[in-house]
């Protein structure tokens, strides 16, 4: 009884402690403001994170192949004609607002800004709390990487909407329910004061550990896409010229060899989407499927074998042919029947006569415990090339700026062309320029919006039914819509 | 149906000294007053003496008596009689029948109440009435036998079902009752089997369930295990032993109906081969080979017993249940149980319960029933020629060409090992002092509901073919603990001036729950038996582990006051504050009101012959939920591998978090009022409650969707407004025909209307995401988680019909649904959606007769739930699985150029996204009509040593009527997303022979 006592005594004092025992933090976290800001070594955590949120299947995997690639001239949907009638409404531009993978792409892109915006807003905080002049700097620089991770979504969510809230801030789940869609200049106006304010703080360069990170260069390449995307030729021929400039960047020898594995973030390399299995063969995903959702359909060994989308198009093969490409077109297609120089075959009972072979993975790679294929496969965003020929037609247009590198319009395209064993050009139209992009960069997930920008798509796409007025943009998707009734949708969707 | 404890006392005081007198021989016989059947084995007991006789199996007795003795006569289930002899040597003594229940004490919570002074519609139930349900546990056996309960049962060994009182309230998955056994809350008492039980109380309206206010908002189950009754010492065995045969099994298409429909469906796809049945090897299916017969068995061992100061209730119980999927999968558990009270002297008693369950549980891959329905049935569950396939050769769908997202449905099965293991103690005690004899009471009790838990998951080194396989064996353990402690201090004061009687009851209750775990994951584990199987064999590279706990409090004060008038005029007051840390506003505060007025007690209803007895009663009041998921003030801080980037092939710590701000949390609370009258009629062969409720829940917590932006899909918040409304019946007859035959007949009914009133702002939360496409919205005015889509006019006949319809939708060819233009604008778009009908039934009801003959008893019960909808999921698969199987009700009924159907849509039509959405196509009735359960039974009593022998034959759930496309249309879920299927466990029939023995 005396036991009894001491119990009721001790519920009584634990009313005295009451605030103490009702005010419970959920176990195992630690609040976001927690940080010891005081730490320089913290400040890249929130940076990183953000860099995390590009690692995702919403954003660089299958939508991304869909909606950036295979509704393009250059690929089909591939796998077997009955499979996945969701990218198949991409490949035939026949999709609506309730495409679930445009949907998927939306949220992919917004976390992106959500992972910037918090590392944005937390760099602030060290500096007051550092006292370090070298380490206040370096979390100016850290914002500057995160604000081009931000300019990096908000321009494909610009590329693929046109019409998309701006969202810098931590805000409430009202506010974010009443945002409403900022016009597709203004969104280009917010891109570039973030890149313009990156490109001042970001380093030149890293230590090699940090390969993959972004620097002035990288920031300085997007702006100058972004720039492309709106004719703005100036500024695309100052930024491309700066960069070649440089001399950081080149292109590799071989065309091929760009894509192994062991080539990532190559000199040719500015921008990449990490993905690694980190050598182990279980755990976190830490990888992305991007590659594997390309792979070789029906396939064996298991581990050489994946969904088998975004096949490459008789148009684009044919294109090749024409051209009388050799070198871009051994690593561009990888056809069933063939032996890869590395040892694999791709089985002539695949599904589809050729996959898109610049996400090869050869076996010796794919140590994944569950019939991986390509999971270390990093996604090449901007390449070296792409920065010649972006300089190429600012200057095809008629730049007057950018002259520091010594190349002029020519002299960058036939460097691109020199590289795969091509005759170099006397003299230089656009069409050479948009020619050579696509034989470059096929099924690197530039095209779509490449004969958007370009206007081709009406005559590239007619087999497919494009409409300017339509298929200019994606429509928002229905879901997004009933989450936010402020938006508006996309002219000639429903 | 209301079933009630009778707790008899037998007052057996003699005070005044008998002078002297001549013994005399009496004798008589007892009868029912009102049958006047002849009661044997009835006891008669010279008052003040141990002077007793029984009544022969006549219903008589002789006793030798002074002859002013006064003779105290009693029998179980009929009020006691005190008759003086006044030197009458013959005696016809007539017992009345206990069931006016004027002494019937049922629990409420913290203590119990008698039933005539009740202001609250409660419904109790014996456990030996739930142990004639041959199920793994007592809310299982519960199903259709309780107005106001809804039990959705699920097929797999040793799950529990899903249990809603008076409708759902919550939205979040939180709106399960609050179990509390003998003191102790619990999540849910699939622990326990129904023979440990004495009596389980349901709650429902705000006037009973308040007193338990923190928790109190989606109803009270309040389970009594079983305690030793004075002057009974009881040894019993009960067990059955039964065969579960899968009931409903659906039909697949065969082999060459699937080749058919498939090049039926793409007969009009560019590129496309029509495939060729002779180039597939079998004809399987896959249900049939997923499916087997099981076994279950059950025993239990009771021993109980009591003296005037101690009472003692012992117990044992094995369980095992065998799962009807063809692959390991089975349940076992055994519980013990000790009970002991103690009077140590008239002011001091205390006594402490406890139970020990341990479950273990091997536990089915459920995804293979959805694997069976989609997997094409041309390739043989085994192939000898599928030499990449081991270690066991299984048929691969990839051999003949079938994409990754088929695997072979058996191999599914058999290459899952997954087990639990669970160890579950509750534990009470208690101790009462008692300051003013029979008036003033303290209380203080100490629960706990302590678990240990293990699960493991081992896949073995495998392979079946296409990404049915792994290269490296793997393991993941989970060892887990929770304790849950309540401090109960209660002050009870009981007292009665004329014919005012009262009762005041203070408490305080504190409570500390908390609960942890830790993982680890392996690779490259010898399967070489169970003794290999551990993280510390693997491989050191890829091993993981990972940890987490929930700790939460709460504090809370609460009183009660019951007041009866002259047996007329009931009222009971409560009043809870309690303080939970899952909120941010801490305090929410509880009140209740219940008034009842018994109407056969006034004057005026004293000539009166319709009823014997009649109470009208009425409450109001608020109660609680903190049953909800805690939530954090300030944004959480998220790190690991998803919140790392990757530089240089290595992984670099990172720690991201949303950038939209946490919401305040304030309590979901309910608001109540209960409206209901319980009488007796015909002679008190009729009895019936009726009750009409409605409650409001204020406040519901859930996580919902929100603007994509914030970097999370869904905040935890308070919701909105929810309405349950509905009508309680429950009537039984009983009647004895003759002293041979009795019989009763139990029916109950309860109507559910569920609306949402308000959602804060918003239209609807969309809910049940089905291919990256909500299926449901819960949205004002209409019942949580309704299902939203398309309504369905017609099948186009031809292309040239549809071209003539001046409604233009995305495609109208011969084969496809004509949607319904529901605003008239002859455009089909997503303003034409309707909401389809809701998950939750608008009328449940069951029905049991029961009768005895002589030594031979049956029984059948029936019960059913009316006005539901699910959702076909597995038929929405379309776009993963376009050249998946079908079934044989769609190969049936599909239209075809040559049989055009009206409901149906082509091959063709169905695997486009255009028809894969919700629609009135895939929201099917869910209604359903079930035999529960029929039972015969014969008890013997003339055996030696052996006081009652009673064996029977039971059938369990042996046939159900739905017109659902699946195999059951019991398919739960969270509320907003509930009523979808897509692999539910199939139902299975039970037929089981059973004993009962009282030594």
């Amino acid at each position: 009884m005396k036991n009894k006592i001491f119990i009721a005594l001790l519920s009584t004092l634990a009313l005295a402690g009451c605030q103490e025992f009702l005010d419970i933090r959920p176990e195992g976290t630690v609040p976001s403001s927690g940080l010891d800001y005081s730490k320089s070594e913290n400040v890249f955590l929130p940076v990183s994170a953000a860099y995390a949120k590009m690692r995702t299947a919403n954003t660089h995997s299958f939508p991304y192949i869909g909606a950036f690639e295979i509704t393009s001239d250059n690929a089909d949907k591939g796998s077997t004609p009955e499979d996945n009638p969701t990218m198949k409404e991409l490949d035939d531009l026949n999709y609506d607002s309730g495409n679930g993978l445009i949907n998927e792409l939306w949220i992919g892109y917004f976390d992106v800004v959500s992972g910037a915006n918090h590392a944005i807003a937390q760099m602030p905080l060290f500096e007051n709390a550092l006292q370090n002049a070298d380490a206040k700097k370096y979390t100016r620089q850290c914002a500057g990487e995160a604000k081009v991770i931000r300019a990096y979504a908000y321009f494909n969510l610009t590329r693929l909407f046109g019409r998309v809230p701006v969202i810098d801030t931590t805000l409430t789940a009202e506010e974010l329910a009443a945002k409403n869609q900022e016009t597709t200049d203004s969104l280009y106006r917010f891109i570039e004061k973030d890149l313009l304010e990156a490109i001042s703080v970001l380093p030149d360069s890293y230590t090699k550990d940090w390969a993959g990170r972004i620097n002035k260069y990288t920031a300085m390449a997007i702006k100058a896409k972004v720039h492309l995307y709106q004719n703005e030729w100036d500024s695309v021929a100052s930024l491309t010229d700066k960069i070649m400039a440089s001399n950081r960047y080149d292109l590799l020898p071989e065309f091929r060899s760009v894509f192994s594995i062991d080539n990532e973030n190559s000199k040719e390399s500015l921008f990449e989407i990490q993905s690694s299995t980190l050598g182990k063969s279980t755990g976190d995903g830490t990888f992305l499927e991007y590659a594997y959702v390309q792979g070789p359909r029906g396939n064996s060994p298991g581990n050489m074998q994946g969904w088998g989308f975004c096949t490459p198009s008789t148009s684009l093969i044919n294109f090749f042919t024409a051209r009388g490409e050799t070198e871009r077109a051994a690593a561009t297609f990888l056809y069933r029947g063939s032996k890869t120089p590395e040892g694999d075959s791709i089985k002539a009972a695949c599904s589809n006569p050729a996959y898109n072979g610049k996400v090869y993975t050869p076996s010796q790679y794919n140590l994944w415990n569950y019939n991986g294929y390509g999971f270390d496969h990093n996604v090449r965003i901007i390449r070296y090339s792409d920065v010649l020929l972006m300089f190429a037609e600012a200057k095809a247009h008629g730049a007057i700026a950018g002259n520091s590198s010594g190349f002029d319009a020519l002299a960058a395209i036939n460097k691109v062309r020199d590289r795969v064993k091509l005759l170099p050009l006397g003299a230089v139209t656009l069409q050479d320029i948009w020619d050579e992009r696509r034989a470059e960069l096929a099924l690197e997930e530039d095209r779509f919006f490449d004969l958007i920008r370009t206007g081709q798509a009406a005559t590239a796409l007619a087999g497919k039914g494009f409409n300017a007025a339509k298929h200019n943009l994606f429509p928002i998707p229905s879901q997004q819509m009933q989450l936010n009734t402020h938006l508006t949708q996309n002219p000639n969707y429903n | 149906m209301r079933k009630r404890i009778i707790i008899i006392l037998v007052v057996a005081l003699a005070v005044v000294s008998q002078l002297q007198a001549q013994n005399m021989s009496v004798s008589g016989v007892v009868t029912d007053k009102s049958t006047g059947e002849t009661l044997i084995g009835a006891s008669i007991l010279q008052k003040g003496t141990t002077n007793g006789t029984i009544t022969n199996i006549d219903g008589e007795f002789s006793i030798s008596v002074p002859g002013n003795a006064t003779l105290v006569v009693s029998y179980v289930g009929y009020l006691n009689l005190e008759v003086v002899v006044n030197n009458a040597a013959k005696l016809k003594i007539q017992l009345e029948s206990n069931s006016k229940s004027l002494d019937e004490v049922i629990v409420v919570g913290y203590g119990t109440q008698k039933a005539k002074d009740m202001t609250a519609p409660i419904s109790t139930v014996k456990g030996s009435d739930l142990n004639k349900q041959i199920a793994s546990n007592p809310m299982s056996a519960l199903q259709g036998k309780m107005s106001g309960v809804q039990v959705i049962n699920n097929g797999a060994p040793g799950s529990g079902p899903s249990v809603k009182i008076r409708g759902v309230g919550s939205i979040g998955d939180y709106a399960n009752p609050l179990y509390v056994v003998d003191g102790v809350f619990v999540n849910n008492i699939d622990f326990l089997s129904s023979g440990d039980i004495e009596d389980l109380t349901v709650l429902k309206d705000a006037s009973a369930a308040a007193i338990y206010g923190v928790r109190a908002a989606n109803g009270v189950v309040l389970v009594t295990t079983k305690k030793g009754k004075i002057d009974q010492t009881n040894v019993s065995y009960e067990g059955y032993f039964g065969v579960q045969i899968p009931v409903n099994v659906m039909k697949l298409s065969s082999k060459d109906q699937y080749v058919e429909l498939v090049n039926e469906a793409n007969a009009n796809t560019t590129g496309y081969t029509p495939k060729v049945a002779a180039n597939y090897p079998a004809s399987t299916d896959w249900y049939a080979q997923l499916l087997r017969n099981a076994i279950m068995h059950n025993h239990s061992l009771d021993i109980s017993g009591a003296t005037e100061k101690t009472s003692y209730s012992v117990g044992a119980n094995y369980f095992y249940q065998e799962g009807i999927m063809n692959a390991k999968n089975d349940y076992d558990r055994y519980n013990f149980r000790v009970r002991l009270d103690q009077k140590v002297n008239n002011w001091f008693k205390m006594g402490f319960n406890s139970v020990v369950s341990n479950a273990k549980k091997n536990n089915a891959n459920n995804n293979a029933f959805f694997s069976a329905f989609v997997n094409p049935p041309v390739y043989s569950v085994y192939d000898d020629t599928n030499t990449a396939a081991y270690p066991i050769r299984f048929g691969s769908p990839q051999t003949y060409g079938f994409g990754n997202q088929y695997g072979n449905p058996v191999a599914a099965a058999y290459y899952n090992n997954s087990k639990e293991d669970g160890l579950k103690l509750v534990f009470s005690t208690f101790a009462e002092i008692t300051l003013i004899p029979e008036k003033l009471k303290f209380k203080t009790s100490y629960n706990l509901d302590f678990a240990f838990w293990k699960s493991q998951n081992y896949t073995p080194e495998f392979n079946v073919g296409g990404s049915q396989g792994v290269r490296k064996s793997s393991l993941s353990k989970t060892f887990g603990m929770s304790s849950k402690q309540i401090i109960d201090n209660l002050l009870t004061y009981t007292d009665q001036i004329d014919e005012h009687s009262f009762n005041l009851m203070l408490g305080q209750s504190t409570r500390m729950e908390k609960q942890s775990w830790m993982t680890g994951t392996a690779q490259d584990v010898p399967g070489y038996d169970d003794q290999s199987i551990y993280l510390t064999t693997s491989s050191f590279r890829d091993r993981y582990s990972n940890d987490g706990a929930d700790r939460y409090n709460g504090i809370s004060f609460f009183t009660r006051g019951t007041y009866n008038y002259a047996d007329k005029y009931l009222a009971t007051l409560t009043f809870r504050a309690d303080a939970s840390s899952k909120y941010q506003e801490k305090w929410g505060y509880f009140p209740s009101v219940g008034l009842g007025w018994i109407m056969t007690g006034e004057d005026f209803m004293k000539d009166q012959k319709i009823f014997q007895s009649l109470k009208i009663r009425g409450s109001w009041g608020m109660l609680g939920n903190d049953n909800v998921p805690a939530n954090s003030a300030v944004i959480l801080g998220s790190s690991g591998a998803g919140s790392s980037g990757i530089f240089g092939d290595v992984l670099v710590d990172g720690i991201g978090a949303q950038t939209v701000i946490q919401r305040y949390l304030k309590w979901e609370v309910v608001n109540e009022v209960n409206f209901g009258a319980d009488f007796t009629m015909m002679n008190q062969k009729l009895k019936g409650d009726l009750d009409f409720y409605n409650r409001i829940t204020n406040n519901v917590v859930f996580y919902a969707p929100i603007a994509t932006g914030g970097g999370v899909a869904e905040l935890l918040s308070n919701n909105g407004k929810v309405q349950n409304q509905g009508i309680e019946l429950s009537l039984n007859w009983g009647d004895k025909i003759n002293k041979d035959f009795t019989y009763n007949v139990g029916f109950n009914a309860t109507t559910i209307s569920n609306k949402v009133l308000a959602l804060e702002g918003r239209e609807y939360i969309p809910g049940a995401s089905v291919r990256g496409n909500y299926t449901t919205r819960t949205a004002v005015g209409h019942a949580i988680g309704s299902f939203y889509g398309y309504e369905i006019d017609k099948v186009y006949a031809s292309e040239s019909e549809a071209l003539r319809d001046p409604v233009s939708q995305d495609i109208k060819l011969g084969g496809y649904f004509k949607y319904k233009d529901q605003n008239g604008d002859n455009v089909i778009d997503s303003k034409d959606k309707v909401y389809l009908g809701s998950p939750i039934p608008w009328l449940m009801t069951g029905i049991d007769f029961s009768m005895n003959y002589k030594k031979l008893d049956a029984s059948i019960s029936f019960q059913g739930q009316f006005g539901n909808k699910v959702l076909n999921a597995k038929r929405m698969n379309r776009d993963i699985f376009a050249d998946g199987n079908y079934d044989l009700d769609f190969y049936n009924n599909r239209w075809t150029t040559t049989n055009k159907s009206t409901d149906y849509p082509s091959a063709e039509a169905y695997n486009t996204s255009f028809i894969q959405q919700a629609n009135d196509f895939f929201v099917e009735d869910a209604s359903y009509i079930r035999i529960q359960n029929i039972q015969v039974g014969y008890t013997l009593d003339k055996i030696k040593g052996v006081k009652s022998l009673r064996v029977y034959l039971s059938a369990q759930r042996p046939f159900t009527y739905f017109t659902y496309k699946g195999f059951t249309p019991e398919v739960g879920g969270a509320p907003i997303s509930n009523g979808i299927d897509t692999s539910v466990y199939p139902m299975q029939a039970v037929y089981s022979v059973g004993l009962k023995m009282n030594l």
